[in-house]
């Protein structure tokens, strides 16, 4: 099985299967377009992904890497968000920090499912909540003059029941 | 949390944020513009793309599923497609009511596209329409879209509308005041009231544009729809010409055979006229030839040319006028036969008939008949009481007749009689059976006694 040494941007170098490390689009395309030699030992470096977010990439994308391929991105499909499996749930039950930083090395490294399932499970937390409850939840701050709230919160009476 | 103190949702890159927005549905998105700035307009971004989205969306599906119907309305009613094209052109009605109310005020950044649970309800609609092969009913499908994009729309035209026109304003004079003061700075100080003016006027302008635009369209309704009803008229007034054609035809050959008969008739009449005129000619001659042939036979007549004469030469025939008596000449013996003793006398060719004159007293023989004269008229009458004894005295009475009414006139104290005579001639045949009546009645004895 040919490998491949991702090196994060901490320094530490990942080697792992090609197949695996196939799973991030960033890659395949690097590795289709420089026709790396298989032999060689070169090191890809990533720079926008620390060790530990890498290492839990890897993770997923070692455990996924026979999943079919994600369908083409479809602006009509369900937007469903309970369709997300105990493994990837088990998965993703970390602090806030680590779930947008494999957020960010998702969307980095181009891995769609990986993006799709900690998006989902963003979505889920901000779902059924208030704009108080959500700031709350993610520590945000309202950043709205009194008159710019006002306006977005006039704009959305329409559907207000009396 | 984090060191910054500042939320890591709000360190995603705005991909990622969108990301996770795609899995909200977008009443949630709308609600969620409350939370912060970046969620304001990463929401704002994806509501007024998602409508954009959702109208080309429709417009596939509503092609796709037009062009499997067929042509014909009649047939398109029973085709299963038929209630999805029936909700699709519903969903489009609402598309582009909503598409008029914001879209304007979307591209001008003023505003997003507000009603997120519009899009939900049109995207879960059309959603329906793709994958379900029968679809409920229109109306209660779409109750729940209709209710709200009017909803949304009220709600925008009273509440939003006012502040998004100020903006606008505010928006299209700052950018006129930006070219302003950038090409020419000092004019900018003379005309500060132009940019209000000229966006008013534009807006105004815009306004005319979009009823004008209705006006349009309903305007062409209106024509295509009058179109179709002259199309109608015509064929029917095409029909009746056609029937117009065929009576004017009928007529014409009606008329013809008209004229024909016409025609045939005048033929006929004249025919009968013809007819009419031999038959009196024959009349006439046969009267004619009757008493030419009678005078031929009367021995009397040469008497009466005799006595003719002698009148014209004296002034002694006044004792004979006296004497007539005109109704004598009708008076004739019973059992006489007029008709039968002419029609013998024809066929014996007057010889062998026996004289009827014996006792003239200048008797001519056959052959003087040829100069008797048709001035021979009174004297003749006259003659008539002289053989009215006799039993040949009707012959005499008939030969009478033939005389000229014209002489008659000559000599007139006799025209009265000549009158009569004439209008005996005049009518012979009407007056046939009359005469034979007289000639019958004729025989009493008056004549005789005077005798």
């Amino acid at each position: 099985m040919p490998q491949i040494k991702l090196q994060s941007s901490d320094g530490e170098v990942f080697p792992i299967d090609v197949d695996v490390a196939k799973c991030s689009v960033t890659i395949k395309t690097m590795l289709e377009d420089l026709g790396m030699d298989e032999e060689e030992e070169e090191v890809v470096p990533l720079p926008n992904v620390n060790s530990a977010i890498l290492r839990k990439v890897l993770h997923w994308a070692t455990f996924h890497k026979d999943d079919p391929p994600p369908p083409e991105d479809d602006e009509n499909k369900e937007k469903r968000t309970d369709d997300i499996s105990s493994w990837d749930a088990d998965f993703l039950k970390v602090d806030q920090g680590t779930l947008f930083e494999l957020i960010l090395a998702a969307n980095y490294l181009d891995i769609k499912g990986l993006l799709d399932v900690t998006c989902k499970t963003v979505a889920n937390m901000i779902k059924g909540k208030a704009p108080e409850e959500i700031r709350k939840t993610f520590n945000i701050k309202n950043d709205f003059t009194a008159s710019e709230e006002d306006q977005v919160r006039k704009e959305n009476e329409w559907c207000e029941e009396k | 949390m984090s060191l910054t103190q500042e939320s890591f949702l709000l360190l995603l890159p705005e991909v990622a944020l969108e990301n996770i927005f795609y899995f909200l549905s977008y009443d949630e998105v709308a609600k969620n513009r409350l939370v912060c700035r970046k969620f304001n307009e990463i929401g704002s971004k994806l509501l007024s793309r998602g409508f954009i989205q959702l109208e080309k969306r429709h417009a596939t599906i509503y092609k796709r599923v037009k062009s499997a119907l067929p042509r014909r309305e009649s047939e398109r009613r029973s085709h299963p497609l038929a209630r999805h094209s029936d909700i699709l052109q519903a969903v489009e009605t609402r598309l582009s009511m909503l598409n008029m109310t914001y879209m304007r005020y979307i591209e001008s950044g003023v505003v997003c596209f507000i009603p997120g649970k519009v899009l939900d309800e049109t995207k879960s609609i059309l959603d329906l329409v793709e994958s379900n092969k029968s679809p409920p009913r229109t109306h209660q499908l779409l109750q729940e879209l209709r209710d709200l994009s009017s909803m949304a729309i009220e709600h925008f035209d009273e509440h939003i509308l006012p502040k998004c026109r100020d903006q606008l304003e505010l928006r299209s004079g700052v950018m006129y005041k930006d070219l302003a003061t950038k090409q020419a700075p000092r004019i900018l100080l003379q005309s500060s009231p132009i940019p209000n003016t000229l966006s008013s006027e534009l807006r105004k302008v815009k306004k005319i544009a979009k009823t004008h635009k209705h006006h349009i369209s309903y305007l062409t309704q209106n024509s295509q729809r009058l179109s179709l009803k002259l199309r109608k008229q015509n064929a029917k007034l095409r029909i009746q010409m056609a029937k117009l054609r065929e009576q004017d035809r009928k007529l014409q050959e009606q008329n013809a055979k008209i004229l024909e008969q016409d025609a045939a008739l005048t033929e006929i009449k004249k025919h009968m006229e013809d007819w009419e005129q031999k038959y009196k000619d024959l009349t006439a001659e046969l009267v004619r030839a009757r008493d030419e042939i009678l005078l031929k036979t009367s021995p009397s007549t040469s008497s009466l040319l005799s006595i003719q004469r002698a009148c014209e030469n004296s002034n002694a025939h006044v004792p004979f006028k006296t004497n007539i008596k005109p109704r004598v000449a009708h008076i004739l013996p019973k059992g006489y036969l007029g008709m039968d003793l002419e029609r013998k006398r024809k066929s014996t060719l007057c010889t062998e008939l026996p004289l009827k004159r014996n006792r003239s007293p200048s008797a001519p023989t056959c052959g003087s008949f040829h100069k008797i004269n048709k001035n021979i008229d009174v004297s003749v009458i006259q003659d008539q009481s002289y053989f009215e004894g006799s039993e040949m005295s009707k012959s005499a009475s008939c030969s009478s007749r033939s005389l000229d009414s014209e002489n008659n006139q000559e000599t007139s104290p006799d025209s009265l009689k000549a009158f009569l005579f004439d209008n005996l001639l005049s009518n012979p045949l009407k007056n046939r059976n009359l005469k034979r009546k007289l000639t019958e009645d004729g025989d009493v004895p008056p004549p005789v006694k005077k005798v």
